[in-house]
């Protein structure tokens, strides 16, 4: 029954927002901006710039309000217009470029249980060139299948797949030299 | 290539992590909120004021074209333009057609009495009978003439008596008429002063008629006040 009231509540404030309400435009903020946040600073290392990109798709979302279907989650969907927001910024602020050798690299990492704290998780991404970072977002955190990332970054699906492989080693070598100075530390 | 177990690590932490944004961040998100949202409302107000110029410049206009009508059929103008024109009818009726009646008739009666000497002086001395009865017929001739004469003289001098009273008083009149006439245009043209200076504005017309009020009605106890220290 509560979720069923949240939903409705979440329905009632959706469409004031669409009526250009700001206390409920403010409600939407405040209860996803956080979140959205966080998913713009995954692809965009600076803090400012990231809550720029988060103002610009809250933006969209109001602007486009009117055309969510009230089917799908609307957190969901703000993410997706977030996501898509952070992804032309990249492209905007920089010419990505994608190594497309078409090799795969072998898969071995070793679970490392919850080690890493997020601020880590954040460093070791952040250390990603752009191309490598968006796909690996996309694929891993999102959840993202290669050819909606193909389209979506405008490549080709063996692309994404390269990319992936390509940040996936990436981030190995640099979980290896994280653990080595951790182990050189204690 | 699904992701490892590492990777869901990663979005688990990543999904659970929140990162509050800057105070100031929902005010820019407001301030290009109102940005977006506003033309709307403009549009609205636009048409508001768009329809009050319309009202307001319609009023204008309205009050604008009765004070040019007011102006136009000012009771002194009619009357300058009567006087004006009166004299001219008056002097037209007294002198022209009267003269020349007048001419017309000595005229007549001169060359008839020419005609009636030429006869007489024609006709031949052996038909003194015929010139008796000429003579007779031309006196009476004469006579008639010289009633019709006196007839049309006293007539000429009744028309000749209104005449003269009718020419004095177009005398008298066009002076004053004139003075008016010289007048007026002055005055036509600080209207039109006023009205090409005010140009639309309300505001300077009334302002200048109050002044031009106080101006007139001070002037007229000024001299009613001096009348009566002169009369005591």
């Amino acid at each position: 029954m509560k979720v069923i009231n949240l939903h409705q509540k979440e329905n009632q404030t959706i469409q004031l927002a669409v009526e250009g309400n700001r206390q409920a435009q403010q409600k939407i903020y405040s209860q996803f901006s956080p979140k959205m946040l966080s998913v713009c600073r995954q692809y965009i290392k600076d803090i400012h710039q990231a809550e720029d990109v988060m103002i610009t798709a809250f933006m969209k979302v109001f602007v486009n309000l009117k055309n969510f279907e009230q089917k799908g989650s609307f957190e969901g969907w703000i993410r997706r217009i977030m996501v898509n927001e952070c992804i032309s910024f990249i492209r905007v602020q920089k010419k990505v470029k994608y190594l497309d050798d078409e090799v795969y690299f072998e898969e071995n990492f070793n679970p490392i249980e919850s080690q890493f704290s997020v601020e880590n998780i954040q460093f070791l991404i952040d250390g990603l060139p752009d191309g490598y970072k968006m796909v690996f977002n996309l694929y891993a955190i999102e959840g993202y299948k290669h050819h909606e990332i193909a389209s979506m970054l405008g490549i080709n699906e063996g692309t994404s797949k390269s990319q992936l492989s390509h940040a996936r080693k990436m981030l190995q070598q640099q979980i290896n030299t994280f653990k080595k100075h951790n182990n050189g530390t204690e | 290539m699904e992701p490892n177990k590492l990777e869901k690590l990663f979005a688990e932490k990543l999904e659970s992590r929140e990162i509050k944004p800057s105070e100031g961040a929902w005010d820019r998100l407001d301030a290009m909120l109102t940005v977006v949202e506003k033309p709307k409302p403009k549009r609205k107000f636009g048409w508001l004021y768009f329809a009050a110029s319309v009202v307001g410049l319609l009023l204008i206009g309205t009050v604008f074209f009765n004070q040019k009508d007011s102006v136009v059929v000012d009771p002194s103008n009619k009357i300058v333009i009567g006087n004006s024109i009166a004299p001219k009818e008056l002097k037209a009726a007294s002198s022209d057609p009267l003269n020349g009646e007048l001419n017309d008739g000595e005229t007549k009666d001169s060359a008839l009495a020419q005609k009636a000497i030429v006869k007489n002086s024609q006709i031949p001395a052996s038909n003194k009978e015929s010139l008796v009865t000429n003579n007779n017929q031309n006196q009476v001739a004469e006579v008639s003439i010289s009633n019709q004469k006196t007839e049309q003289k006293s007539i000429l001098s009744t028309t000749n008596a209104v005449s003269v009273d009718e020419l004095l008083v177009s005398v008298e009149n066009p002076s004053k008429s004139e003075k008016q006439s010289n007048q007026k245009p002055s005055i036509e043209v600080n209207a039109n002063n006023l009205l090409s200076q005010v140009d639309g504005e309300l505001e300077l017309t009334f302002r200048e008629k109050v002044i031009n009020k106080v101006n007139k009605n001070y002037q007229t106890v000024k001299v009613a006040l001096s009348n009566r220290n002169n009369q005591e």
